[in-house]
């Protein structure tokens, strides 16, 4: 006796200031105490915090994620950083010049083929830590085929003295998105670098030219093309992908927001977080005949959490 | 009574079912409505219930291994029905954080406490763990490296060569005249003080860590008598007795090292807050070094007999061209009031003054090199 089902389903954030507050106080106190040692713990109660109050279609997400997973990569990374730094160091001791630049050659080869595997790794953990009613999600992206590809773009990105850029993003969101699932769900990313190049391009010009005011609706020409351009599919039925967002409502939004922090000393900021996270959230539809009962578990369990704390050293932000 | 509507996900597909579960004893049974009318029914052991989450409203349970069951609970009375069922049992595992157990208002007390504590390590025990730490460093070290560094300022002159840009050039003449100069004081000091004049006309002179001094014929041209250059050379040597250098590099690096740490996973404006915070602290400890120094400065003319006044003099030439100088060496003189009234307050009026007819000979000799004589 349902009623047909709307044709548009939204994502909603229900995260609340004052606990992000407690959590980041929380984390904060410890992750000093600890010297550190506790900033695993600390992402993963904040990821965890997050991903539950995020809803879609009425039913929250989860974060299976666990401190102790990433404090595990966490200490394997700092190993391999470690050994690096050592060399490097060890090298510059030597006073050997030829010496020094073959390990710092080495040293920043080795770390940009760090880069790919770490994203790799980053994207099975976080897809199959993440579930909505209990359908985890997944990645099957192949590590050497990323790598290969990576690799080549970067090097093309140097030679065209970042032009190639536009194009090298593109090809990376289109080779991730591709290969992750979400039970039966697939996905595609259908920008191309040529559009995304122009529209950086543009909006690079114009946030110049207007002193920064156009930065914000720049911003959301960014998230627009970067969302619009998922398109999901179930079972061969179609489901795109739309954003809402406006530049005039994320201009609002961020003057209220620096208001709020510089008010505040910074003190706002989990208040703010929340805000930013409402907007995008609520932003985003899912359109077409989407059957939120009928997704199969099909992806595989991977609890290797390092490649994941190696994109979070790196301060990683490519995609 | 013992029983609840709920939502379950069986972890094979997103189906909702809807159900009931009976808290029975060592397990849940679960009853699930299934599309055609039927029921089902499943058993959740106790000791296998693993995750519990409480999102708005809704009590979130997990179970078993990968892929697992959930069940959710929007019933308000489920908690209670939990402990009374299974009283040694707990669902919700305790917050690590003792504090997130009790009310806001704990909270918030226990962490002003802590913040408080760590402005108490920042401003009271890091300081005076530095401070010692520097003073383990060995005498040898600290000569060494003072060497080292002034090996890669001082260039000696070459013919027909500017000093470059960046390496002072050396004034032969009046380095060896300072140093017979300084040999004629007595600082109380272990270090070996070595004095290098450098033709620049900054007026400004520094201390290095270990020994050397280093003066710009900018300010000792600008000097009319002895006791002003005393008086400069007792202040910066008070810095290399006292290793102000290292205690200031000891200390700016522990303030920055707990900077870090505090604010590695703070948003930008307050991390900037702090920086600067800490920025100035610094400024504030290099003005206690200097004040040191200045005192230092005074005793160091009182007991060898040499006019007080020569601090002031020195001040009042350090004013006058505070106006044109660029910024200042590794050792900052920041000028103020204070340092006046210091040295105006400390000075001897009709004091008793042995001559030492060498150092004023010697005095002379740097007056004729500069061509004041
Ligand atoms: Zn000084």
């Amino acid at each position: 006796m349902e009623n047909e089902q709307p044709q548009f389903r939204q994502f909603s954030y229900h995260g609340d200031g004052t606990e992000l507050f407690k959590i980041y106080i929380v984390n904060w106190l410890l992750t000093i105490v600890t010297f550190g040692l506790y900033y695993p713990w600390a992402k993963a109660s904040l990821l965890k915090y997050n991903y539950q109050h995020t809803k879609f279609d009425g039913s929250n997400f989860t974060f299976h994620g666990t401190g102790k997973e990433m404090f595990k990569g966490f200490i394997k990374i700092i190993g391999v950083i470690g050994v690096l730094y050592g060399a490097l160091i060890a090298a510059q001791l030597s006073g050997n010049t030829t010496l020094t630049i073959v390990v710092l050659l080495g040293f920043y080869v080795i770390l940009l083929l760090l880069v790919p595997i770490a994203l790799h790794g980053s994207m099975r953990y976080r897809t199959s830590r993440s579930s909505w009613r209990g359908i985890h999600f997944g990645y099957r992206g192949d590590r050497s085929e990323l790598t290969k590809q990576f690799l080549t773009d970067a090097f093309l990105t140097i030679i065209t003295f970042g032009i190639y850029g536009a194009w090298f993003i593109n090809n990376l969101r289109t080779y991730i998105i591709g290969n992750i699932r979400f039970g039966n769900i697939t996905f595609q990313y259908t920008g191309n670098g040529g559009d995304f190049f122009w529209l950086n391009f543009k909006g690079r010009l114009l946030s110049v030219l207007t002193l920064g005011i156009y930065f914000f609706w720049y911003s959301m020409d960014l998230f627009d093309y970067f969302i619009e351009n998922i398109y999901a599919e179930q079972n061969g039925k179609p489901l795109p992908i739309r954003s809402t967002a406006k530049g005039s409502d994320f201009f609002l939004l961020s003057i209220v927001n620096g208001l709020m922090l510089s008010f505040t000393l910074g003190l706002a900021f989990p208040w703010v977080q929340a805000r930013v996270f409402r907007f995008f959230m609520s932003n985003i539809w899912v359109q077409g005949d989407f059957d939120g009962n009928s997704l199969v578990q099909t992806e595989a369990e991977y609890r290797d959490a390092s490649g994941d704390d190696m994109v979070d050293m790196l301060d990683l932000n490519l995609i | 009574m013992n029983t609840f509507q709920i939502k379950y996900f069986d972890g094979v597909t997103s189906a909702i079912q809807e159900g009931t579960v009976k808290l029975s004893y060592g397990h849940w049974d679960i009853r699930l409505e299934k599309p055609d009318g039927t029921m089902s029914s499943i058993h959740w052991q106790l000791k296998d219930i693993k995750q519990t989450e409480f999102v708005g409203n809704t009590n979130i349970f997990k179970y078993g291994d990968f892929p697992q069951q959930t069940l959710e609970c929007n019933d308000p009375d489920f908690v209670k029905a939990l402990s009374l069922q299974y009283p040694d049992y707990e669902f919700f595992k305790k917050e690590y954080f003792w504090a997130l157990n009790k009310g806001t208002g704990v909270f918030v007390g226990i962490t002003v406490v802590l913040l408080l504590l760590c402005v108490g390590v920042y401003k009271y025990i890091l300081p005076s763990v530095a401070e010692s730490l520097a003073l383990t460093v060995p005498q040898e070290y600290e000569i060494k490296w003072g060497n080292m560094m002034f090996e890669n300022m001082i260039q000696a002159p070459k013919k027909g060569e500017m000093g470059s840009e960046l390496n002072l050039t050396k004034n032969d003449t009046l380095s060896r005249l300072a140093n017979q100069f300084v040999k004629e004081i007595d600082f109380k000091t272990t270090y070996p003080i070595k004095i290098t004049v450098v033709n620049e006309k900054v007026v400004n002179a520094f201390a290095l860590p270990g020994g050397n001094v280093v003066v710009f014929n900018g300010l000792l041209k600008k000097m009319k008598t002895k006791e002003e250059f005393a008086a400069l050379l007792g202040h910066e040597v008070a810095h290399v007795t006292h290793k102000h250098s290292l205690k200031n590099i000891f200390r700016s690096l522990s303030g920055y090292l707990f900077m870090s740490l505090i604010t590695n996973d703070l948003n930008g404006i307050t991390a900037v807050i702090l920086d600067n915070a800490n920025k100035l602290q610094n400024l504030g400890y290099s003005r206690e070094l200097e004040a040191e120094a200045d005192e230092s400065s005074m005793k160091t003319l009182k007991e060898n007999k040499i006019p007080t006044k020569g601090l002031l003099n020195l001040f009042k030439i350090l004013e006058d061209s505070s106006q044109v100088a660029p910024p200042e060496l590794l050792s900052s003189h920041p000028l103020t009031e204070e340092r006046m009234k210091f040295a105006k307050k400390n000075q001897i009026m009709n004091e008793k003054i042995i001559e030492n007819p060498r150092l004023e000979s010697i005095w002379k000799e740097i007056l004729i090199a500069e061509n004041k004589l």
